[in-house]
This record gives structure tokens, sequence and C-alpha cells, in this order.
């Protein structure tokens, strides 16, 4: 049976990742939001190509295009000259990290995990599977079929959500959000049905 | 894209169209909705701001 740090120490833990993800790069902490900017790598590069641009465009070059975008759009009529010369004010706008970024995230997850696992000697390949797992699945071709469709359903599903543990539970819910809250009080009060309806199965 | 025209008498031509109007068409929204990053220049038809306008769109003359 493995020994897991007390209670207190994985929430700072947690707590600390979260804070220190809004603090260090001003976004909310998302595991599954990560997983899809990575292997959106080519997407991610056009936008910042895309942006690039336009950001090194002066502001007599923003009002020209955008003059013509509208124009474009709406026809000629709906460009009117202001009566008052107007300012264009450049506000900072949401920051968006390269896929690089999420990329280094989701890499030193799997390097926090080693370590940790190094540093407690419970370091290794397993090959079986929990005992009740194998006990509702003896067959491994089910086994494996079960797993890669429930994987399937993970990264269909936290990507309809709009997040998974991290972003809806960690990050929605420390931020007070409501789509937070429904969304983990759902996978969590599902999780615990199922938990209680397979041991209801089991024994 | 909002921030950097809210003094803009333009910005209001488009908020009419698609934010006030129908904005279910608004490519904006639409990513939004999907959880999808939103670039900075993208405009409400799909355009990116600063890019010839030459191509398809949903000109409307």
């Amino acid at each position: 049976m493995f020994e897991y740090v007390p209670w207190w120490a994985g929430s700072l833990g947690l707590a600390g990742v979260g804070v220190g993800t809004v603090w260090g790069l001003g976004r909310t902490l998302g595991v599954s939001g990560s997983v899809a900017r990575v292997l959106d790598w080519r997407g991610d590069l056009a936008r910042q190509k895309a942006e690039a641009a336009f950001e090194a465009m002066n502001s007599a070059q923003l009002r020209a295009a955008m003059l013509a975008a509208t124009a474009a759009e709406f026809g000629i009529d709906a460009v009117k000259p202001p009566e008052e010369p107007e300012p264009i004010a450049h506000f900072e706008v949401a920051k968006t990290d390269p896929w690089t970024v999420h990329a280094a995230f989701l890499a030193m997850l799997v390097v926090g995990g080693l370590v940790g696992a190094l540093i407690k000697g419970q370091a290794g390949i397993r090959t079986t599977y929990a005992a009740s797992f194998s006990a509702l699945f003896p067959s491994p071709v089910v086994q494996f079929m079960v797993l890669a469709v429930g994987g399937f359903c993970v990264g269909v599903g936290t990507r309809m959500a709009g997040g998974c543990t991290s972003g809806l539970g960690l990050s929605g819910c420390s931020r007070l959000s409501k789509a937070g809250f429904i969304g983990t009080a759902c996978f969590l009060g599902l999780a615990m049905a199922f938990t209680l309806l397979l041991r209801s199965v089991l024994l | 894209m909002f921030p950097l025209f809210k003094m803009e008498s333009l910005l209001k031509v488009w908020k009419v169209n698609y934010c006030e109007a129908d904005y279910n068409k608004c490519v904006r929204y639409q990513k939004n909705t999907c959880g999808e990053d939103i670039p900075k220049n993208l405009l409400p038809n799909g355009r990116m701001l600063g890019e010839p306008l030459s191509g398809g769109g949903n000109n409307k003359k």
C-alpha cells in the first residue's frame, strides 16, 4: 500500500500551484487546456504570426486597417469620419502563452511525479492493474478497450466542459466560478456514485 | 480587439451588426463557446485585422 503525504500538505501544494500559475503566468491552471494547446501547436504558431504582424502596427495603421475592414464588411457608407478626432487607446489585452509553455508545464508534471516516486523509492513500471479493476474486467483485451474508451471520453468530455479536474475543480472553484462549481459537482458526484455502484457489484 | 477599439466609432458598427444583432454568427463568439483561443486581431466576420482583404468573407455591400 502506498504511503501518502498528509492531506494538508497536498492541499497546500495544489493551492500553491494554482495561485502560482495565476501570479506567474497570468492565467488559470488547466491540464486539459494545456494538452489541447500543445496538440494544436500549428494553430498556435499561426496565431502568434498573425498577432505579431498586428502588434507591430502603429496607431495610424491600425485605424486604416479597421476602416478598410469595416468598409469591406458593411460598405463604404458605414465608415463615417467622426465629428471629433478619436484617440486610439492601446490597452493590455488577455495574455496568451505559446504552446511551448504548455508543453513545458506538461513535461514537468511527468518529471515531478517521477522525482517524487524516486524520492519515496516507488519508481517503477507497473504492468498490473488495481485488483478491483482486474476483478471487474478479467480479460486483458477488455481491460485495454475499457481504458481506451474511458480515455477517449475523458478527452472529449473535458473539451466539451471547458476543463478537467484542475481547470474546473482547482481553478474554477477557487475563483468562485459557477461553471467550476457545477462541473466539479457533476464529475465528482458521478464518480462517487459510480464507485459506490461498483463496490456494491464487487462486494 | 474590443479593448483596443473601445474609443472608436468604428467599433459601434460591428457591435450593432454582431454583438447586438445575431451574435451566433460572430466568429469570436463561436470560438469562445468552443473553448478556443481568440486571436487579438480576429474580427467578428472571421477575418484577421491587418491581413489583406482579398478572398472570401461575409461582405454585405
